[in-house]
This record gives structure tokens, C-alpha cells and sequence, in this order.
């Protein structure tokens, strides 16, 4: 196996996290709930950027100069804030071209641009850090900057000496347009690397209001670190200046300015008005519809990830794959080259690449995995399964490594027969219920256990199966095989399955405490296969009797004999309480103590008892009651094996 | 074509006595077959088949761990500088990536250190009563771990792996030298009934090994100890109806087995019942503590005559909770139990008696600290007493230490990067300090040589007279160790 072919095999769940997932039992309702869910979030995307246009730019504009207002009242000298402005991506090299530009919503009548440097108290950098040795400042309409540019300033041409927090003002003499960029052609030093960073970018109007105020900011890279650093910094109008006392003259200018805004932000055009009307109408439509459908049924599995918060799946990339490398050594820190999805190399026609589209969408990697898989030319999957299901009838495989086909396994001991089985279940109809059919009416399986010397000298551990092997109960038969013979076993079919414990301190490490459980609840009398399984805390009466850990894949399962099991088996509180069932079964089934301990041992064992046993056990009948002869039953031998 | 035992059998090879006594597990259930066969030693049972890889210094372990993480700093690894630069801004030089908070100042340790012993060792008060044993142990200062998280550090320290799934040391040791006594498991485990650690139960799992390995767990003190071993409350039950139930079922199972030869489960699980007997009887008698006189119960810090504890927490309490741990372990070690893991603290509800300090070490760790050392001490000068220190091994562990920084002024945050183990007992070096820290307690001294869990262990089975790299057990294709693909013994702190 390559190290490559690993990680092709991570590639194909490279987008998947865990996380609630919403899915349709009925296929029907499931393409009826999809391009209805597909256009509900179109047109919430759509009402949201209506909402956003109307809206973000006026309010926020609205809490910045609340926030300024309040910082004069009390005089600036005593503010100190984090928001340091907007810091582009580090370059290793200085001659770089990186801008950040306002949009100020409209074209606007402009007097005077103004930028000011960063200081950096966090890191105690200091004034200037981060501004540009050179660089040009330009107003256009057009959003890309390609046509109607006016340069404001340029100093493109020769290096400027770091201006430290002074602001740099550039007067504009009535020029009009709707984006301000600054482009920096030469980065500032930080370490051993460049940067572009700038505190804030004023834009003021003949009215002396600054019109850049909460603007939106785009750049072509940024550092999003808040609240230190953000593109959003450079209009919050904050940024470390000369001190001031309390200012009313510009609180009152302020004042107006927020009134003005607030009068005008409610002024929604009619066409934005319209539109919303139209989107919310079509949406509560689609919302009615959905509601029609039968509720989805949630599930905690393997899926993308949308969620915000501090971790961030695949859902904010749209599901895309996260790239997979090759790491050397297995090292995170030590990526080599990247891989596309693929599998083992179980069969060559099969191959281990799968070639799947740039575009296509993530889920066609775990099909193409689903369909290698059981691919008919795929030799492995259908040897083990064949294999597997031998090993749980015969308590061992024809391969007594059934987790393990490779080279490190064992080899068959029939593998004629082998081959044989994973064709015939491959080729006819891949039926498992007719493996089991077929394993079991075979002489092979057919066979007694009883041994025989002569055959013990050849082939003691029964490799060749010259008989059929004693089976000690798994685990979870045991627990069956008591309800069953109490007459408690709940047979239901499928469904949620159940909890056999108590959660105690659910906040944090949760305990699951399987001794308050209540052994009478008749929910916890399903099989076990429908037992809620704790990953981290075992069952222990079933872990005592050898059930596998659940954290791990365990090809077969250890088969013990100990005396924690002989203590589990006599006083576990199942079985005591299952004694009292079973006899209470049996008293209401027969009569008379002789045939009352016929019928539990046939319940129990399938067979009547023998005079000399029946004798025995009236005895103790009488002595001590039908009880605990039924909680002796369940402990002996023959209830814990099968021949 | 490989040749080597683990590849390519055939199935074919014939299972002799040894290969079913080892199936059937070195435990309980192996002896019982090799005394039924009247013909095997006890440790024909085990893997190494009652040879050991190399001379035993030590027949029986006890694990001390600290759940939550205790703070190296502030009890074992004395750093003076942490008090000269107390309260400056913590500056090692290079990043720091903390658990759940960002560097806060230098913080001194809230208490004091002495020198203890002839060794002259720096102990804190809070640890003061191992003063007086301390030239006993061996400290081992430069442990590195691998995750700052509960849950994978406490694996890696309780079963060398940072994943579920693997068994815990004591099922090892279990596995590879079986059982030394015939009436109580051979690996039992202590843990602190008001919160289990992390990961609960999978810290004492036999995971894949035989199941006889996965510890017994006794809560001390609580109301029925062990799970099974006498029935619930029942109104048919009686003892006459036991004692005569079990001499019926022996003898319906004997029957039956002499019907079916040739199996020889189904004499074992006949023994098993004798054996279960014999450890209904033993367990109550090795659990009892009013046998041991007042003057023992003091020396351990145990109070018989407090019977409801204050709701804070406080050092009497501790004393009394870990000190009945050690008492109990020192009965079990008695009676042949092989390992003995005793857990301190994991209890996130109110009070939170945890070692994980992130809001006051001086709050949790005073009273967890003093509570440990009390118990701790007396229970190494009683095995000297009784002649038992010779051959038990004593590990004291904990998931990771604590920063020499302060987080929220008064707590620690998680340091993975370094922190203390200490081992005491048969065939160490008592009063050596083996590796060291760098000056803050931050990170080991010698950034290219250091301990880590791994060395632990292969340590201790070195003890125990195995070799950490035989001690194997095939599973899922691959020839599994306590000690993965790591471990060295550590050669300095062995006698």
C-alpha cells in the first residue's frame, strides 16, 4: 500500500465534518423538499443585500458617531481603543502593489482627503507602522479603477518618510466620484517582511462632514485579526491622534450629522421597496409549502459542516473538499504534494484514482468509493464478507484474520471454498439472508460438537471443522437469552434504539450510570442490537462477558472464562430480576413443581430434563423456591454454550 | 514467503496446553485450569509463559494519578525564578500556545519550598508530608506529553496511546505476569467516586487483551463497593439458598461437562464458580478497614469520626477520601493483587475538586495536594513497615503540568510541554532527580533529550522483569505494545 493511496482515501471525505443533518425517510418528499430549500436560500441571500443596501452603511455610520460623540464628551485623551485599522497580508517582498479603497455609496462632492498612520500600542510598534514609502491615492466612479481615475496624490516615484500618526491631508477642490483607493507601490518593513497597514481614511465634504464614515472598505488582501485589524477599521473614525479636551463644537457638528442620517435612512427607494415586498411574498410562499411536507428527520452524522463559530467546516466554501496532501512522515507540518480522491489498489483493472471532474461536487468522491467497493471485479469485498458471516456462524473464519486480507494475514484454510462462497453470494443476488441459509444447511454446519480423540490428535483447535464447534454465548446473546427464556424479550423491529443507564452530571464528562438503571423497564427488553452504545463508558456486564470496545473495529472478539463473569452472570441485577420473571412464567405455565422444572429447562436448555437432574433439582425446589432454581439455570454451562 | 510465527499460519497447529491456558487468560480463569490440570505453574498461564525477560526488582504496582493535571511548579520542580520575576510580564522567548487563555504575568507558586531529606530535595508545603519519604524517590522532571487535552493526555499517560481503544498499564502488567493470588483480580482500580477522570472507565480497559485484564473498580466507601459481588437486595434470596444453589449448579454443570469431553471451557467455567466463591469471601475481608487499628487510620489522614463533610472543599476531607485509597491499596497489594491504580480528583461540579486549577490553584491544589501527600507518605513508610516496599512499585502521574504563568491572576492553564512523574519502591533510586525543566518550568531544559509517558512505562515493566518491547499482543493485524513504537527504560533512576 502506497502512502499516496492513503491519503486519497482522506481525500474522498475531505469535506466532511460532523454535524446535524436533516434527511427525508421518503425519497418522494426528499425531491419535492430540495429545489424548494434551494430557493428559499436564494431569496433570503437576495433580501438580505436588499436589507444590506438599504441599511448597513446608514447605521453603522449612525453607532460610529455615537461612539465618537460619547469619546469628546469625555475628551479623547482618556480613550485608548483596540482598533487599530486595516493591515494588508504579509509579503516577503517589498516592491508589491496592494490597495484598499472606500466606497462612499454614491458619487460624492469632496474637499478633502485624509489618511492617517497606525499605532500599534499592543505590540508597542509604534506610530507609522505600516505606511507605505510609496504610494498614490485616487478617486474614480469606477470600482475597478479602470476608467475616469483622477489621481488625488502620488508619490510613486520617490520613497516619503514615515509621517507617523500625522494626518496627511490632500485637498480636492470640488472633485466628485463614488471610490477613494489608496494604492501602495513600495510595502512598509515589519521584521524580516513588508506590509501596508493605514489607522483610518477620512473623506471630507464641503460641509466638512467626513463622508467615509462607516463606509464599506474592500482591498485586495487584508488581515481580519479584530478587533485590532480589519478593513472595517480604516472608517471607523478612530485613530490614535493628539489628545483633545472635550470638543462641543464638533459634538454639536456630529449631532446634526446623526440626525441627518437618521431622517434620511428611512427613506427607502420605491424600487428597493417594491423588490422587498416581492422577495418576502415569494419566500413565505415557498415557507408555506415546506411546512406541508412531513418534518425531516434530524441526524448527528458525518456531513458538511455549515455552522459558524469558532470552528468553521466546508459549508462557508460550499461544501468544497479541503485539499489533501501527502505528509511526510505523517506530519501535518510537513506537506508534500497535493491528491485528488481515490482508493486502495485492491484489484488492478479497478485502479486506485479516481478521475473525477475539477467541478464535480464532493459527493461524487464517496460515490465512486461506494461503487469501487463493490465493484463484482473487487475480489476483497466479497471474500470478507463471506468470511465474516462463516466466522459468526463457525466462531472462526475460513480466514481467522477477518479483518485482515492482506499480507500480514492468515491464510485460508478452505480456500477453495472461499472463492467459492464470495462468487456464489456476488452472483446470486448478494442475498445475505440466503449466505446464512446457505452456511447453515450445510453438512459442514450441520455437524455435532461432541469431539472425538482420535480426530483431537490430528487437528486439535478443529481448523479442518471434522466437527462442529461449541459456541459460548457473545454477550449480547446472553442478555437475549435471559429475557427471551423470562418471557421478556421485546422482539420490535427497528426504531430509535434504547438507553440501559442514567445520565448523571451532563454538563461536563458526563456519567452514564448503568446501576441506576431500572432492570424492570420494559424499553431496556429489547435486543441488544438496539442498545445505546457509550463509546467512552462500556455496558459492564456486557464488557465482563467479552462484548467488544465499541472505540475500536474488533475482528473477533475475545472469549474468556472468569470468575467476574461467574459473579456478573449469578448477581447482576438482570438476571436477578429476570430469575423472578422466568419462574413466574413457568408457575403460570404448569402446575406442579415436576413439570414446572421440565418446562424451565426446556425454556432454557430446549431439552427435558433427565430423572437423575429432575430429582436433584425438585430438592432444591422445595427447599428454595422455583427462583432460584431459574436464577441457577441461567448459570449453568449449557445456558451459556451452544453445541 | 514470510516465515516469522506471525504470518502466514495456517490454522492447522494443534493447540496445546499453553496456548489454551494463555486463550483462557492469564487470570483468574487460567488458574483456575492450571490447578485443575494440577500440572502447570501459576504462570504457565502468561504470555511469557512464566518466564520473565529479565530479573524482576518488583512483583506489584501502584499507580497514583492525579486527574486533571497538578501543577509541577508548585509542589516538585521548585523554580525560584518564577518568585524573583513574580508579577512581570512572562516572557520565555519564543511562542506560546496555552490551552484556553492567553500568557498572564509570571506567577511564583503560592507557597513555600523547603529542602527535605538527606537528598535535600525542594519540596512545597503543599506536599510537605512526602518530606519525610522523599529519599525514597525518584523525580523525573523533563516528562513531555502530547496533547493539552484531558482526555488524550490522561490516555497517553494511563494507556500509552492518545486514542480509546488501547489497554491500560495495569491490564498489561495483568496480561504479562498474571495473578498472585487466587481469590481477588489481579488488577483493581480506585477511582475518586465523586468524578470519574476523563474518558472514565477506558483508562482501566483491557481494551483487546483477554478480559480478566480490565481492572475490577472498588469505590471505596461507597455503599457496595464492587459491582456483582453479592446480589441486589432480593427476597428469595438467602444464604442457605446460595450456598445450596451453588453446590447444585457444580454439580448439574459437571454432569454435563463429563458428557461433553474435551472442552476444557467448560471446566474452567465450573472453577470459575468456586473462584467467584472464594472472592465473595476474600473482597469484604480485604475492603474492611476497621480491622486496621486507630493509630494506622491516623497515619493515613483517615477521620471515622466526621460523617458529614462541608460543602467547600478542604484538606481534612482530601486527607480522609485518598487517604482510605491508600489503605485499601496497601490491603489489596497484601492479599496479591498484582496492580493498583488509584485515582485523585476529577469532580466538576460544586465544590470542583479537580487538580485542573485554571481559576486557583491555591483553592484546589492546597487541599488536593495535602490530602494526596498525607496518604500517600503513609502508605510508602507502612509497605517499609511490612517489608513490601522492597518489591511494589510506586508511580505517581498526572495528565500534564501547569504554566508558570498566571491565567485570570490566580489559576494555571495546561502545559503538555513538561511537567513531573515520580516513582518510589522496588528497584529505583530513591532521592535522584532525573531531567530537568528549563528555568521557568515551561518547557524541558534540553530541548532534544527528554522523557516522555512512553519511557514510563517501559520503565515499569522493566520493574516487573519484561521487556516493554516483547510484552506484545496481536491485534488487527498488527503486533501491539504498551509502549507503541517509543519508550526507553530510564537507565539513571533504577537502583
Amino acid at each position: 500500500m502506497k502512502q499516496e493511496d492513503y491519503y486519497r482515501l482522506q481525500a474522498v471525505f475531505a469535506a466532511l465534518d460532523r454535524a446535524d443533518k436533516t434527511f427525508d425517510v421518503d425519497p418522494v418528499v426528499a425531491k419535492r423538499r430540495a429545489p424548494l430549500v434551494a430557493e428559499r436560500t436564494r431569496l433570503d441571500g437576495e433580501i438580505k443585500a436588499v436589507n444590506e443596501r438599504i441599511a448597513t452603511v446608514d447605521s453603522r455610520r449612525v453607532t460610529l458617531i455615537g461612539k465618537l460623540i460619547d469619546e469628546l464628551k469625555q475628551g479623547t485623551a482618556a480613550v485608548e481603543r483596540p482598533e487599530y485599522g486595516y493591515h494588508s497580508a504579509i509579503s516577503k517582498e517589498q516592491s508589491v502593489t496592494k490597495w484598499a479603497q472606500v466606497d462612499l455609496g454614491v458619487a460624492r462632492e469632496l474637499t478633502e482627503v485624509i489618511l492617517t498612520g497606525c499605532h500599534d500600542t499592543y505590540n508597542n510598534i509604534g506610530a507609522g507602522f505600516g505606511f507605505p514609502l510609496r504610494y498614490k491615492v485616487e478617486l474614480s466612479d469606477d470600482a475597478k479603477f479602470v476608467q475616469g481615475v483622477t489621481t488625488v496624490a502620488d508619490f510613486t516615484g520617490a520613497d516619503v518618510p514615515n509621517p507617523g500618526v500625522k494626518p496627511q491631508r490632500f485637498p480636492l477642490k470640488g472633485l466628485r466620484g463614488r471610490y477613494l483607493r489608496v494604492t501602495a507601490t513600495k510595502l512598509a518593513l515589519r521584521r524580516n517582511d513588508y506590509i501596508f497597514a493605514l489607522a483610518e481614511l477620512q473623506a471630507i465634504d464641503p460641509k466638512g462632514r467626513n463622508v467615509a464614515l462607516g463606509a464599506n472598505v474592500t482591498s485586495l488582501d487584508s488581515i481580519e485579526a479584530g478587533p485590532r485589524w480589519g478593513r472595517l477599521n480604516l472608517t471607523d473614525g478612530y485613530f490614535y491622534g493628539p489628545k483633545t479636551e472635550r470638543d462641543d463644537a464638533r459634538i454639536a457638528q456630529l449631532e446634526r450629522e446623526r440626525t441627518e442620517i437618521r431622517k434620511g435612512s428611512n427613506k427607502v427607494s420605491p424600487a428597493d421597496n417594491s423588490r422587498l415586498a416581492e422577495l418576502t411574498a415569494a419566500r413565505a410562499k415557498i415557507a408555506k409549502e415546506l411546512a406541508a411536507l412531513p418534518a425531516p428527520q434530524v441526524a448527528y452524522v458525518g456531513t458538511i459542516h455549515k455552522g459558524s463559530g469558532s470552528f468553521a467546516g466546508t459549508g462557508a466554501n460550499g461544501g468544497k473538499p479541503r485539499p489533501i496532501f501527502v505528509l511526510k512522515r505523517g506530519d501535518v507540518q510537513q506537506p508534500d504534494k497535493e491528491v485528488g480522491p481515490g482508493t486502495l489498489p485492491f484489484a488492478k483493472e479497478l485502479g486506485s484514482r479516481f478521475d473525477l471532474p475539477a467541478d464535480a461536487p464532493e459527493g461524487a468522491r464517496r460515490v465512486a468509493l461506494a461503487k469501487s467497493i463493490t465493484d463484482g471485479r473487487n475480489p476483497l469485498t466479497w471474500r470478507v464478507i463471506v468470511n465474516r458471516v462463516w466466522h459468526y456462524h463457525f466462531g472462526r473464519g475460513l480466514s481467522d484474520t477477518p479483518n485482515d486480507f492482506g499480507r500480514m494475514g492468515s491464510q485460508p484454510t478452505h480456500p477453495e471454498l472461499l472463492d467459492w462462497l464470495a462468487v456464489e453470494f456476488r452472483d446470486s443476488g448478494q442475498s445475505l439472508k440466503q449466505l446464512h441459509r446457505l452456511i447453515v444447511t450445510s453438512a459442514a454446519y450441520r455437524q455435532s460438537s461432541l469431539g472425538n480423540p482420535a480426530n483431537e490428535k490430528i487437528d486439535t483447535s478443529n481448523a479442518f471443522l471434522w466437527r462442529m464447534n461449541r459456541r459460548k454465548l457473545e454477550a449480547e446473546a446472553v442478555s437475549d437469552s435471559v429475557l427471551a427464556v423470562a418471557g421478556k424479550l421485546d422482539l420490535t423491529m427497528g426504531g430509535p434504539g434504547f438507553q440501559d443507564f442514567v445520565i448523571d452530571k451532563p454538563q461536563h464528562s458526563p456519567h452514564y450510570e448503568y446501576d441506576q438503571h431500572d432492570v424492570e423497564d420494559p424499553k431496556s427488553h429489547r435486543r441488544s442490537v438496539y442498545r445505546f452504545i457509550v463509546r467512552s463508558q462500556p455496558q459492564p456486564f456486557l464488557t465482563v462477558l467479552d462484548c467488544a470496545d465499541p472505540s475500536m473495529s474488533v475482528a473477533s472478539r475475545n472469549e474468556t472464562v472468569n470468575a467476574l463473569q461467574a459473579l456478573a452472570m449469578r448477581n447482576n441485577r438482570l438476571t436477578v430480576a429476570m430469575a423472578r420473571h422466568f419462574a413466574a412464567r413457568v408457575a403460570k405455565e404448569a402446575s406442579a413443581p415436576p413439570a414446572q422444572i421440565d418446562l424451565a429447562f426446556r425454556l432454557a436448555l430446549g431439552r427435558p430434563p433427565s430423572a437423575k437432574e429432575a430429582e436433584a433439582m425438585s430438592g432444591y425446589v422445595r427447599e428454595h423456591g422455583l427462583t432460584n432454581l431459574c436464577r441457577l439455570i441461567y448459570n449453568l454451562n449449557e445456558f451459556n454454550f451452544v453445541d | 514467503m514470510n516465515d516469522s510465527p506471525y504470518h502466514r499460519q495456517s490454522g492447522v497447529t494443534a493447540m496445546n496446553r499453553r496456548d489454551f491456558l494463555f486463550c483462557s487468560g492469564g487470570g483468574l480463569g487460567g488458574i483456575a485450569l492450571a490447578s485443575l490440570l494440577g500440572q502447570e505453574s501459576l504462570h504457565a498461564a502468561t504470555p511469557t509463559g512464566g518466564v520473565l525477560h529479565a530479573p524482576a526488582k518488583a512483583k506489584r504496582v501502584v499507580q497514583l494519578f492525579m486527574a486533571g493535571a497538578a501543577s509541577h511548579v508548585d509542589m516538585w520542580d521548585h523554580k525560584p525564578l518564577l518568585e524573583k520575576k513574580h508579577g512581570e510580564k512572562w516572557d520565555p522567548g519564543e511562542a506560546v500556545e496555552l490551552f484556553q487563555s492567553s500568557p498572564g504575568s509570571t506567577f511564583a507558586s503560592p507557597w513555600k519550598f523547603k529542602p527535605c531529606g538527606k537528598s535535600g530535595k525542594m519540596l512545597s508545603d503543599i506536599v510537605a508530608p512526602i518530606g519525610d519519604v522523599v529519599d525514597d524517590i525518584a523525580f523525573v522532571h523533563d516528562i513531555v506529553g502530547r496533547s493539552g487535552v484531558h482526555s488524550q493526555a490522561t490516555l497517553l499517560q494511563s494507556t500509552g496511546f492518545l486514542i480509546p481503544g488501547y489497554p491500560s498499564v495495569g491490564a498489561w502488567v495483568s496480561y504479562g505476569l498474571g495473578s498472585l493470588n487466587d481469590n481477588l483480580p489481579t488488577f483493581v482500580v480506585l477511582p475518586d467516586i465523586r468524578g470519574l477522570p476523563s474518558n472514565g472507565q477506558k483508562n482501566w480497559d483491557s481494551a483487546f487483551l483477554p478480559g480478566q485484564n480490565q481492572a475490577t473498580q472498588v469505590r471505596v466507601n461507597a455503599p457496595r463497593p464492587i459491582d456483582n459481588l453479592a446480589p441486589p437486595p432480593a427476597d428469595y434470596i438467602t444464604p442457605s439458598g446460595e450456598a445450596a444453589g451453588l453446590e447444585l449448579l457444580g454439580k448439574l454443570n459437571r454432569a454435563h461437562a463429563d458428557s461433553h469431553p474435551g472442552d476444557p471451557r467448560l471446566e474452567a467455567r465450573i472453577r470459575s464458580y468456586e473462584l467467584a466463591a472464594k472472592m465473595q469471601l476474600a473482597a469484604p475481608d480485604a475492603l474492611d478497614l476497621s480491622q486496621e487499628s486507630e493509630k494506622t487510620l491516623a497515619r493515613y489522614g483517615i477521620d471515622n469520626s466526621t460523617k458529614v463533610w462541608p460543602k467547600e472543599i478542604n484538606i481534612a476531607e482530601e486527607q480522609d477520601a485518598f487517604g482510605r485509597k491508600c489503605l485499601t491499596a496497601r490491603r489489596l497489594l497484601e492479599r496479591g493483587v498484582r496492580f493498583v491504580q488509584i485515582w485523585s480528583g476529577n469532580d466538576n461540579g460544586f465544590p470542583r475538586r479537580n487538580w485542573d486549577s485554571h481559576e486557583d490553584i491555591a483553592r484546589d491544589h492546597a487541599p488536593l495536594s495535602l490530602g494526596m501527600a498525607k496518604g500517600t507518605a503513609a502508605l510508602i513508610q507502612d509497605l517499609k513497615d511490612r517489608g513490601m516496599f522492597e518489591d511494589t512499585l510506586i508511580l505517581w502521574t498526572t495528565e500534564f503540568g501547569r504554566m508558570p504563568c498566571a491565567q485570570g491572576g490566580k489559576g494555571r492553564d495546561h502545559n503538555p510541554f513538561v511537567f513531573t512523574n515520580w516513582l518510589a519502591g522496588g528497584g529505583i533510586k530513591g532521592g535522584v532527580s532525573h531531567g530537568q525543566s528549563d528555568e521557568w518550568g515551561f518547557k524541558p531544559a534540553d530541548r532534544k533529550r527528554f522523557t516522555m509517558g512512553y519511557d514510563i512505562h517501559a520503565t515499569v515493566l522493566h520493574l516487573l522483569g519484561l521487556d516493554h518491547e516483547k510484552l506484545i499482543f496481536r491485534h488487527n493485524g498488527a503486533n501491539r505494545r504498551l509502549t507503541d513504537v517509543h519508550g526507553h527504560v530510564i537507565k539513571e533512576i533504577l537502583a
